[in-house]
């Protein structure tokens, strides 16, 4: 049974409110397509119920996630 | 005694021979990658129920980004697999995907020692999220503001000899 490995790219350059709060943008923007894409290919009605509970979850950390960056971005 | 190996867990096996599961390892949409700390003293033998998320050892010592954007880069359930592929060649059954990469490029995530690897499409009347192996990474590995990429083996993330 194969163990996996860990590669690691660090970015300390984005250690600022503006790119902490572009991240959060990005990572819940990422989340929601690949639920949105798992949702697109469930076959069944048990897997879109998964793949849409966590759309529901993820969308409004999205929009919340999208005004803090305006915020950030409005004070800079 | 902590991590110190890889294993896929026998009654998953048992349970996708016997027809006693809802797994379904080339159709399934939301398979997914939890990450968990050093407390963890995994076992491939524990009963189908104590292999998923959130039971048996899985039940605590998870680990999530911290950063400020948490838990955005790796939320606690995990991140999806992408592009799987379940196939049966040369005498080995492979079930592998592609490198499984955090959310964002401002991950933080300490003394992470492996993950659990479970069917997030699993469900009732059968186990919920039922795992199918956990994989070791080798030792404690963390990142801090960055992208942190499972790279998994080029034998699979788990694979059977026939």
């Amino acid at each position: 049974m194969p163990d996996a490995s860990v590669l690691v790219t660090e970015h300390p350059e984005l250690d600022t409110p503006l790119g902490h709060a572009q991240g959060a943008v990005e990572g819940y923007e990422t989340q929601l397509s690949e639920y949105e894409d798992a949702f697109a290919r469930s076959a069944t009605d048990g897997q879109k119920a998964v793949c849409q509970a966590h759309i529901d979850e993820v969308r409004p950390q999205l929009e919340a996630a999208r005004a803090h960056l305006a915020e950030i971005e409005g004070a800079n | 005694m902590a991590w110190t190996n890889s294993k896929v867990f026998a009654t998953m096996i048992t349970d996708l021979m016997n027809n006693t599961t809802t797994i379904d390892l080339n159709t399934d949409t939301l398979i997914e990658v939890a990450l968990f700390d050093t407390t963890v003293t995994p076992s491939n033998t524990v009963t189908s129920a104590n292999s998923a998320y959130a039971a048996g050892v899985w039940a605590s010592g998870g680990v999530t980004d911290t950063g400020t954007s948490a838990p955005a880069g790796w939320p606690a359930l995990g991140r999806p697999l992408g592009s799987v592929t379940s196939t049966f060649t040369t005498a080995t059954y492979t079930f592998t995907a592609a490198n499984t990469v955090s959310a964002n490029s401002v991950t933080t995530l300490a003394a992470t020692f492996g993950c659990l690897v479970y069917d997030h499409n699993a469900a009732s009347p059968a186990v919920v999220d039922q795992g199918l192996c956990y994989n070791y990474f080798g030792g404690t590995q963390s990142v801090t503001l960055g992208q942190f990429t499972i790279a998994w083996n080029a034998s699979g993330i788990f694979n059977i000899a026939a």
